[in-house]
């Protein structure tokens, strides 16, 4: 297998890859979306609220920014606390206190406080919610890792798809990231991913197929 | 949801009404005078009305517990 990459902007990826079936080519790409693990918030303690928003929009959008990723994390269901809420080591919260001085205020991601500022949100200016005057808010969000599969929010990328040349057989891939992990290491992770998927389906064979 | 400053006293000035904040885990407000009530004082009478300023529009102010929501 041959690849050559094309082009590296900071969240875009583009590559060629030749001397691989489609089957592997696809695979790239669906684990790309679906089982990269990633950083995005998933628990979210609302101490205050007043505004106009209800505390489960408010936390499905927090869910929804774009949080970087810090790979030394456990996944929550591999972490050895086995608690719900998570220890130090599979979790990074982040925290919002807020209070509209004046009408019409806009709270951006921005204003979302990273403990781990490794975990924070890519964008700066993600409008989350808008207060007039008097409405507070105050809440800490816990970012887990997880995968595309489960919610849309663990979808590491916005897009990942290849095209395939048939001339010259090679398959003309783009990766754009979200943000949360460099499009590099996310394809690598996938590379390893398939990688794992394929040995985990050998043991479960259990020396089937064996001499 | 109340707009308006935060001030000890409740004043009879409209349209900003006073915000009191923790006084205690009290649990209605009056929505005229802003004065918290518990559910007992407002069993005292047999019409529930505020015992301040008469006013029968009440609120239920939200309790000071953590609220676990997940965010999907």
């Amino acid at each position: 297998m041959d690849i050559k990459i094309l082009t590296r902007e900071p969240e875009t990826l583009r590559f060629i890859l030749s001397d691989a079936s489609t089957a592997f080519a696809n695979a790239l790409r669906r684990i790309m979306i679906s089982e990269v693990p990633i950083m995005a918030i998933d628990d979210v303690m609302v101490l205050e609220n007043n505004s106009v928003m209800y505390d489960e929009i408010l936390a499905h959008r927090l869910g929804l920014v774009p949080v970087t990723t810090d790979q030394s994390y456990n996944l929550p269901e591999e972490c050895s606390c086995k608690s719900e809420l998570g220890c130090e080591k599979c979790r990074a919260s982040l925290s919002l206190e807020i209070e509209a001085s004046e009408a019409s205020e806009v709270v951006y991601s921005s204003q979302l406080k990273p403990e781990n500022p490794d975990v924070r949100p890519v964008s700066d200016k993600i409008p989350i919610v808008k207060l007039t005057q008097g409405q507070r808010i105050k809440l800490e969000a816990y970012a887990r890792l997880g995968r595309g599969r489960v919610h849309a929010k663990w979808q590491p990328v916005s897009a990942a798809t290849y095209s395939y040349d048939p001339k010259t057989r090679t398959f003309n891939f783009l990766v754009e990231s979200t943000g949360t992990l460099p499009p590099e290491k996310l394809v690598l992770q996938a590379a390893r991913i398939i990688s794992q998927k394929t040995l985990g389906f050998e043991e479960g064979l259990g020396g089937i197929g064996q001499n | 949801m109340e707009a308006g400053p935060e001030e000890t006293q409740p004043e009879t000035a409209p349209p900003t009404l006073p915000v009191q904040r923790n006084p205690g885990g009290l649990f209605y407000e009056c929505i005229n005078c802003g004065s918290k009530l518990t559910a007992d004082q407002l069993a005292m009478t047999p019409e529930i009305k505020c015992p301040y300023c008469g006013y029968r529009i009440l609120r239920k102010v939200r309790p000071p517990i953590v609220k676990h929501v997940k965010a999907r």
